[in-house]
C-alpha cells in the first residue's frame, strides 16, 4: 500500500467514525458532601419522671405518650409506613429497654366502585414495626398476615406473638376448614437487628385468632379463637408441633389476659357477654365466669389475682369482679360522652395506681383514657388521646 | 511512507483518547440527580424529582403534585405530617413513584448529594406544606372546559402527552387521555358517572388507598376541586 493510499484509508476511517473522533463525554466525579446529611430533627420524646405509657391510636396513625404521674399526654407521634394511607396502628408492646413493637393492620380503604377499588378489595397484609425509644422512628419492620389483632411479647422479651383476626376467612363458607383458619406469627425479636428481617414463622392456628397470652417460660401461647369458641395452645419453640384446641365454653372469645403469675387467663367473650377464667396449668376452663352487662373486652388483674376489672361495650361499662367467685363487686355504666366503647382496662404500676380504661370513641374523633379509682371506679383523671385508641402499655417504674 | 505511517498513527491516536474527568461539587451532584431519572435504579422509571417538584416557588406555572423544595431541609414534616424524616420522604417518592427497591441511607453518595442540593436552595418555605388527601373520591360538578384545557396542559401533559393523541407522553404504557382510559373502563362496564369518579379517584389517590400504578397524587392544595371539575369537563367526561 502506498503512503498516499494509507493516508486516504486512515482518513476515510476517521471520517466514517465520527463518534470516535469527537470529544468523549467527560467522566464526572462529584465531591462528597462533607456536612451532616439528613440530620435527625424528629422531636425527641420528653422523658417524664417516673414512668409513662404508650397508646396506639388506630384511627389517627399515631402513638400518644402519657406521663402517668401527671396523667397527661406529653407527645403524639405519627407512626406507620405509608405516607398517605391509614396504617391502622393496632395494639403495641414495649420491651424492658423501651423499644416499641407496633402492629399495623391496614384497614380496607373505602372507595367508590371503580377498577381501582376492585383491586382494593383484596386483603391487605399487615406489618410489625420496631420503634426507637427516643423518638419512635422505625428501626425495622416485617410483614405479617392481614388483620393483625394482638401483639404480645414473651416475658424475657425474645419472642413476639402476633395473631390475625381474619374474619373474612373464618366466615367464608366455601373455604376449607384449614383455609378458614388464621395464623399466628412467631417473631424472634433479635431478627429485627438483622440487615434484612427474616419472615416470621407462621402457624395455622384456628378461626379468627385474636387475644393471646404467653406463659412465663416463653414456651407456650394461649390464643383466643373467636370463631371457634375455643383457646388454641401453640408451642412457640418447636416448629411443626401440633396446635391443640380447648373449648372455653363462651361465645366469641375475643381477649385473653394473663394474671400476674400467669396461672389464670381472663377470656373475654364479646358475643357471650361474659369473662371466663382459664387455668393454664391444667389447660382447662375453670368454673369461674363473670357475667357482664355487655360484650366483654380486655380485662385487668389485680396484683393479688383476687380482682378483675372488665370493660364492656353495649352498654359501655366497667365491672369489678371477685376473681375467686366470679361475683360482681361493683359496676359503673359510663354516661354518654364519658367513655365510648371501652376496649381495655389496665392497672397502673405501683402503690395507689389508677385503673386505666382505654375508650375507643366513635373511631372518627379524638378520644380519651379514663383513670379510675380501682375501688370506687370514680374518675380521677381524663387523658386526651387520638382517634380510636386500643392499647395502653407501660414502661418505666413509678 | 514513514511520514504517512506517523500521520496515520497520530490521526488514529486522536480518535482513541480517554475521556476527560470533570470534577463537580456535591451541590451539582444533587442538582444533576434532581433532573435525572437515575434517582431510581428501576429500568422503567421515567420520573425525575423535577417531574413533580419545583425548586423555587414561582419558577414556572406548572400545576405539580409535589411541593416546592426550597426550604425543605428545614421543614418539620412532610407528606401532610405523616412523615417526619426528610430522607424517608425522599425514599417514599423513590419507592412509590419511581419504583426504587433500595432505600437510600444517609451515607449513600447520591442521597448526600441530593441533601447538599436541597440545602443550597433558598429557605423560601420552612413550614410544613399542607397536603390534604381526599379520603373518598366523589363526583364533582363540571367546570369550564377552557379552564380545563389549561389545567391539562399544566398538570397532565408532561406525563400523559397531548390530550387525545398522547403525543410526547413519558412512557408508552401511560394512558392517552381520555380515550385509552375511557375505553378501558368501558370494558369493565362502567357508565359515564363511574368513569368520571374513577378519574377523580386516580387523581386524588395516585397509587395509594388500595390503588396501583405510579401516578403521583394531587392534594386539594395542589389541584382544587374546581380545577379538577374543569379538567373533567375538558376531557368530555360528563
Amino acid at each position: 500500500m502506498s503512503a498516499r493510499r494509507l493516508l486516504t484509508v486512515v482518513g476515510a476511517l476517521a471520517c466514517a467514525m465520527p463518534s470516535g473522533c469527537t470529544t468523549p463525554d467527560p467522566d464526572i466525579v462529584y465531591d462528597a458532601y462533607g456536612g451532616t446529611a439528613y440530620p435527625d430533627k424528629r422531636p425527641k420524646l420528653p422523658k417524664p419522671e417516673g414512668y409513662f405509657a404508650y397508646v396506639s391510636e388506630n384511627g389517627s396513625d399515631t402513638i400518644s405518650v402519657i406521663d402517668l404521674p401527671r396523667n397527661v399526654r406529653v407527645a403524639q407521634v405519627a407512626v406507620g409506613r405509608d405516607p398517605v394511607d391509614l396504617d391502622g396502628p393496632h395494639h403495641l408492646a414495649v420491651d424492658a429497654k423501651g423499644f416499641v413493637y407496633l402492629a399495623l393492620q391496614y384497614p380496607q380503604p373505602t372507595s367508590l366502585p371503580g377498577p381501582h377499588s376492585a383491586h382494593a378489595s383484596s386483603t391487605r397484609k399487615g406489618w410489625v414495626v420496631k420503634l426507637a425509644p427516643d423518638d419512635l422512628r422505625i428501626l425495622a419492620q416485617v410483614q405479617v398476615d392481614a388483620n393483625p389483632g394482638e401483639i404480645v411479647l414473651s416475658p424475657d422479651g425474645t419472642k413476639l406473638l402476633v395473631t390475625h383476626f381474619d374474619l373474612q376467612a373464618a366466615l367464608n363458607p366455601s373455604a376449607s376448614a384449614e383455609d378458614q383458619k388464621s395464623t399466628v406469627a412467631i417473631i424472634e425479636t433479635a431478627s429485627f437487628d438483622q440487615p434484612v428481617v427474616p419472615a416470621p414463622r407462621f402457624v395455622k392456628t384456628c378461626r379468627a385468632t385474636h387475644g393471646a397470652a404467653i406463659t412465663a417460660d416463653g414456651r407456650t401461647a394461649f390464643v383466643a379463637c373467636y370463631a371457634d369458641n375455643a383457646l388454641a395452645i401453640v408451642d412457640l419453640v418447636t416448629p411443626g408441633a401440633p396446635v391443640t384446641q380447648v373449648s372455653v365454653g363462651v361465645q366469641g372469645p375475643y381477649s385473653a389476659v394473663a394474671s400476674p403469675s400467669g396461672r389464670l387467663l381472663a377470656v373475654g367473650a364479646t358475643d357471650g357477654r361474659e369473662t371466663r377464667l382459664f387455668d393454664t396449668t391444667t389447660r382447662t376452663p375453670t368454673s369461674i365466669t363473670v357475667i357482664t352487662p355487655g360484650a366483654s373486652y380486655f380485662a385487668a388483674w389485680s396484683a393479688d389475682e383476687k380482682t378483675l376489672w372488665i370493660p364492656t361495650q353495649g352498654p359501655d361499662a366497667i365491672v369489678a369482679a371477685n376473681a375467686e367467685t366470679g361475683a360482681a363487686i361493683r359496676q359503673r355504666r359510663f354516661e354518654a360522652g364519658t367513655c365510648e366503647k371501652p376496649h381495655e382496662a389496665t392497672l397502673g404500676r405501683g402503690e395507689g395506681a389508677l385503673l386505666y380504661v382505654v375508650c375507643e370513641g366513635d373511631h372518627k374523633k379524638n378520644s380519651v383514657i379514663l383513670g379510675l379509682d380501682p375501688t370506687t371506679l370514680e374518675t380521677k383523671a381524663t387523658i386526651d388521646v387520638g382517634v380510636y385508641p386500643d392499647r395502653m402499655a407501660f414502661t418505666g417504674t413509678p | 511512507m514513514r511520514r504517512a505511517l506517523v500521520a496515520a498513527s497520530l490521526l488514529l491516536a486522536s480518535c482513541s483518547s480517554d475521556p476527560e474527568t470533570e470534577q463537580r461539587s456535591a451541590v451539582e451532584h444533587g442538582r444533576d440527580l434532581f433532573a435525572s431519572t437515575s434517582t431510581s435504579e428501576a429500568k422503567n422509571n421515567v420520573f425525575a424529582c423535577a417531574t413533580c417538584h419545583r425548586t423555587t416557588p414561582g419558577a414556572d406555572d406548572r400545576i405539580l403534585p409535589g411541593a416546592d423544595l426550597a426550604g425543605a431541609v428545614a421543614r418539620p414534616s412532610f407528606w401532610g405530617g405523616k412523615n417526619l424524616d426528610l430522607l424517608r420522604a425522599v425514599n417514599d417518592c423513590r419507592y412509590y413513584f419511581m419504583g426504587a427497591q433500595r432505600a437510600w441511607t444517609d451515607q449513600d453518595a447520591d442521597a448526600r448529594g441530593m441533601y447538599a442540593f436541597l440545602e443550597s436552595l433558598p429557605p423560601a418555605k420552612t413550614d410544613a406544606v399542607a397536603f390534604t388527601v381526599v379520603p373518598s373520591a366523589v363526583d364533582l360538578p363540571a367546570g369550564d372546559p377552557s379552564r380545563g384545557r389549561v389545567v391539562y396542559d399544566k398538570a397532565c401533559a408532561s406525563c400523559h402527552g397531548a390530550a387525545s393523541s398522547g403525543a410526547g407522553k413519558l412512557r408508552g404504557n401511560i394512558p392517552t387521555l381520555p380515550g385509552e382510559s375511557v375505553a378501558y373502563f368501558a370494558t369493565l362496564g362502567f357508565d359515564r358517572t363511574a368513569t368520571r369518579i374513577t378519574f377523580v379517584e386516580k387523581v386524588r389517590h395516585g397509587p395509594f388507598l388500595g390503588l396501583y400504578g405510579q401516578m403521583p397524587l394531587f392534594s386539594t392544595e395542589a389541584l382544587s376541586d374546581a380545577d379538577l371539575g374543569a379538567l373533567l369537563a375538558f376531557l368530555a367526561l360528563y
